[in-house]
């Protein structure tokens, strides 16, 4: 499973949400790989999940992959919900 | 972090005075130019994104915008500030980071990162009112 994280820059929040997804995943015991870059280069990156702010999220619908937009990119209650959401559409539950 | 690159209660008319103002010890030790604050404020303008979570502005651009080394400031407001983000909005802190290249700040934004998922040692340093006390919340020891 490909996680890719995307910000405008590719340089500030969308690392702070690579570690945040990375933390997430070891907690629920899952294996992902993840990866972020800026917005520019999302879609050469194809991936099964894309993550991003609200504001970028909508702009990664359409890359063919689930999209989780967040609210605030340091809650990990907000981010263990949502990309456990997305593990299990991803996973076809 | 140093001492000058801590900023406590500091005073601001609105959005782009808070950006400069978190700005200006980068700005003076040549870690960036003045057109890094300018593309930072572009880059709010556009989205305003950069306020990543509850009262915490991430003011930052690309390097080639004018960041020469990796540098970090943090400041908290003497009164929250709109930024434009409806969900996260007033802004009590507002962190400028600066980095040359794609990978020398990893570290630096891992602590922080570290830092600010930790919701009582960030109310700790928003209510900090010495930079010697800021520093020990930040080293963790207190």
């Amino acid at each position: 499973m490909k996680i890719l994280v995307c910000c405008s820059s590719g340089l500030g929040s969308s690392f702070m949400i690579e570690m945040n997804i990375k933390k997430v995943l070891q907690e629920l015991g899952i294996a992902g790989e993840v990866t972020h870059c800026d917005l520019s280069s999302a879609a050469s990156h194809k991936s099964d999940i894309y993550v991003g702010t609200r504001d970028i999220a909508v702009q990664l619908e359409g890359l063919g992959g689930i999209v989780v937009s967040l609210n605030n990119m340091i809650d990990k209650v907000e981010m263990k919900k949502k990309l456990s959401e997305a593990i299990d559409k991803f996973n076809g539950k | 972090m140093t001492p000058e690159r801590i900023l406590l209660n500091v005073p601001c008319t609105d959005w782009e005075d808070a950006l400069d103002k978190g700005a200006a010890p980068l700005l003076a030790d040549k870690v960036i130019e003045e057109s890094y604050v300018q593309a930072v404020k572009v880059n709010h303008r556009e989205m305003p994104y950069m306020v990543i979570a509850k009262g915490i502005m991430l003011a930052h651009a690309r390097p080639e915008c004018g960041a020469h080394k990796i540098g970090l400031t943090l400041m908290t407001l003497a009164t929250p500030i709109e930024f434009g983000n409806d969900l996260n909005d007033p802004v009590r802190l507002v962190i400028t980071l600066a980095t040359p290249d794609n990978k020398s700040h990893v570290k630096m934004l891992e602590a922080l990162t570290n830092f600010l998922m930790e919701p009582e040692l960030l109310e700790k340093f928003l209510s900090a009112t010495t930079v010697d006390e800021a520093i020990g919340i930040l080293k963790g020891d207190n």
